[in-house]
């Protein structure tokens, strides 16, 4: 990790700016980055096979926070190229998608509602289209 | 438009009259040229500078609620992790700008591809979805007439990340490379009036030759290092497919698309209605109608001798990789950046359907490609259309080695070995296209499989495992190191992963299949074959070309290597005039 936010390959020390992260997120990913210090992840290579496995026990667990502190953590592993956490992250936010109706994420993901009547009509017509196949 | 010819009235009617050179006209296309409304009236991000765009912030902000804290790059890396439809849909039906996001084509489309890929991980044949116009409303079974289409208003969404595909998916190349069609049309039309010189073109265009006229000695000494269109009068020179012809010979037969395999009937349908930035291509060599759509032409005499052929010495155990291949594809559709595999030239027919090929010699890497160092592999590919209008196709016309042209239906593009080649389909096209090695290329693809092993592919462990055990059964004609690496490999195969056997070689990363002996297994296949001569000469280009390589590589000649090596190991220094002898293995 440290070495992907040195691409220059500097040798002395360095400063690894971490603006807008709060101290306990930090926390939080170090906590992770210790935890899978020995874990041997797969190779990117396939995008696809990596999406569909299911997320580690553990850090399914570890990511049983509240909602921002689960974005805060998604948006620091972003930032210091933590694939595999950001991975659960992802998935954790999927799950939370999964199987709800378009109220349920509204209250969810805090979406406010500001279809027009003849919006709301067209959402319905498209809705029952597809849910009846 | 007809080229500039001139009577030269001094030198009398039987003169054949002397004709100025084509002109060099600018060939850059315009890169303003390509906006269009999006269908939900997204807008490019560059409009959130607008004043206006601030007073949509609010509702913005509650329209999209949490996921306003993400940057969209990582936003749209989210969603692609829901990995079912309906979800997806109920999600997009939260707010406008929701929709918006959730409408984008490339989402739907890797969701699709997921479903594909999943049911090949277990094994089972996912359901194929009649097409219905784009991957969201197929995917959703959904008249494309019973979309809602929310429209946004004003700058409320201004984004790059959705505009992008969209406008790249309206790009017109007819307009845009408007310029080179009407030149291109003048080589053409004048070709087949025979009546086309190619000494008289300006640099970077690409020569045409008449099939009649070019001899198989001329090609190999003159033409197989630089690209050449071969042009025939007779219009009846390749099949005249047409693609619904080809739908009414085989509706229900399935191709290869690139990730999927459709029946004809149903890609012919998203052909013609699609839209996406880069449609998916058909590329087919193995269908039941590729194999007797062969039967129904003939390769070009200069290019029908062919040195893989020797691949398939046994005619019962084949190994050669697939080398046929029937293309067809939508305007806009075609291939970026490539070379192609182990080295081997092809020829490209036109069938129907215009092609516009930009290619550039060995070494020279295209503008906005990244490649490693041994031009290996292509590390950031952009979709073609994305290519050409961020400015990297004007880029390339500055280049002075590279070439460009347009292959007209009947006509067919030379791709010399080793060359960077990317095409646009100007028109709905099809195509057949044909991998080989002439002569003249044979030291090449032997440097390739003797020096880059890790890039061979097309191989199957297991079709060369065969082809070993049958040279094995003699010892006959074969050298002991051959010998030694062929009997290794086929020991080492067994214990190869069954699954692995009977894939692509170039598909299998390194560690779970150890290098596998072509190059032995080649040579060894031409000695067989009565080529022992032929290979000889191949070997002995190559000893030069490898010097010619290290040379480059390390700036110094090998005889200097040699003798500063020398001198460090033995104090008497002398001039070993030996250095042609370690060169006959």
């Amino acid at each position: 990790m440290i070495n992907d936010l040195n691409p220059d390959g500097l040798t002395e020390d360095f400063e690894v700016p971490t603006p807008n992260v709060r101290s306990s997120v930090l926390a939080k990913v170090l906590e992770w980055c210790e935890h899978h210090k020995h874990t041997v992840f797969p190779d990117d290579d396939d995008e696809d096979a990596k999406k569909s496995a299911p997320v580690d026990e553990w850090d399914r667990n570890f990511l049983k926070v509240d909602q921002e502190m689960l974005y805060e953590i998604m948006l620091a592993a972003n930032y210091l190229n933590i694939r595999p956490l950001l991975d659960a992250g992802c998935k954790t936010v999927a799950e939370m998608i999964r199987n709800k109706s378009p109220e349920e994420l509204r209250r969810t993901f805090n979406i406010v509602n500001d279809f027009s009547p003849e919006e709301e009509a067209a959402i319905r017509r498209e809705n029952e289209w597809a849910e009846d196949r | 438009m007809s080229p500039v010819h001139s009577m030269d009235s001094a030198e009398g009617p039987l003169v054949k009259r002397a004709r100025k050179s084509y002109p060099d006209n600018n060939r850059s296309v315009s890169l303003f040229s390509v906006s269009a409304r999006h269908p939900l009236n997204v807008k490019p991000g560059g409009n959130s500078l607008l004043a206006n765009s601030i007073d949509f912030k609010p509702s913005k902000s509650q329209q999209m609620g949490d996921f306003e804290r993400f940057p969209e790059e990582l936003l749209m890396e989210m969603f692609s992790y829901i990995q079912d439809p309906k979800s997806l849909m109920r999600l997009s039906h939260t707010s406008r700008i929701m929709y918006a996001y959730l409408y984008d084509e490339e989402i739907w489309r890797k969701l699709n591809t997921h479903k594909v890929l999943e049911g090949e991980r277990i094994n089972q044949q996912s359901e194929t979805l009649p097409w219905k116009g784009s991957w969201r409303c197929t995917l959703l079974r959904l008249e494309e007439s019973k979309e809602a289409k929310l429209q946004l208003k004003d700058n409320l969404l201004c984004s790059d990340i959705l505009y992008r595909p969209f406008q790249c998916s309206k790009v017109d190349y007819s307009t845009l490379f408007s310029k080179i069609i009407k030149e291109e049309s003048v080589y053409h039309q004048d070709s087949l009036n025979g009546d086309f010189d190619h000494t008289l073109l300006p640099s970077g265009r690409i020569a045409r030759l008449a099939e009649s006229q070019l001899t198989l000695n001329e090609f190999n000494e003159n033409w197989s290092n630089k690209p050449f269109i071969l042009t025939n009068e007779n219009e009846n020179r390749w099949p005249v497919w047409t693609l619904n012809q080809l739908l009414e010979r085989f509706p229900e037969v399935k191709f290869r698309q690139e990730v999927v395999q459709w029946p004809l009937k149903l890609y012919s349908e998203y052909l013609a209605n699609n839209k996406d930035e880069s449609p998916l291509y058909l590329f087919d060599c193995n269908s039941m109608a590729m194999k007797s759509l062969k039967q129904e032409y003939a390769p070009p005499k200069i290019f029908q001798p062919d040195f893989f052929k020797t691949f398939n010495h046994f005619s019962s155990k084949p190994c050669r990789p697939d080398y046929a291949w029937l293309i067809i594809g939508p305007k806009r559709s075609g291939s970026t950046f490539h070379k192609d595999p182990n080295s081997t030239s092809a020829w490209n027919a036109a069938i129907s359907g215009r092609k516009l090929w930009v290619m550039l010699p060995p070494g020279t890497t295209p503008p906005g490609v990244g490649t490693d160092e041994e031009e290996s592999e292509v590390t950031s590919p952009v979709g073609i259309a994305e290519w050409v209008i961020s400015g990297f196709f004007n880029d390339s016309l500055k280049i002075e080695s590279c070439q460009i042209g347009i292959t007209f239906p009947g006509e067919c593009m030379y791709v010399p070995a080793g060359w960077w080649h990317s095409v646009i389909n100007l028109d709905d096209s099809i195509a057949l296209t044909q991998n080989f090695v002439p002569q003249s290329q044979l030291c090449k693809v032997l440097n390739f499989l003797k020096n880059k092993h890790g890039q061979i592919s097309g191989f199957k462990p297991k079709n060369v495992k065969l082809v070993m055990d049958e040279i094995l059964k003699s010892d006959k004609d074969i050298n002991n190191e051959t010998l030694s690496k062929l009997r290794e490999y086929t020991s080492i195969f067994e214990s190869l992963d069954p699954h692995l056997q009977e894939e692509d070689c170039g598909e299998i990363t390194s560690e779970k299949l150890p290098p596998m002996p072509i190059f032995e297994l080649f040579s060894q296949l031409m000695i067989l074959g009565d080529n022992k001569q032929e290979l000889e000469a191949g070997l002995e280009k190559l000893v030069k070309l490898e010097k010619n390589e290290l040379m480059k590589k390390t700036g110094k000649s090998e005889m200097w290597t040699k003798l500063t090596d020398e001198k460090q190991e033995s104090v008497g220094f002398s001039f070993g005039f030996g250095f042609d002898e370690s060169d006959d293995e």
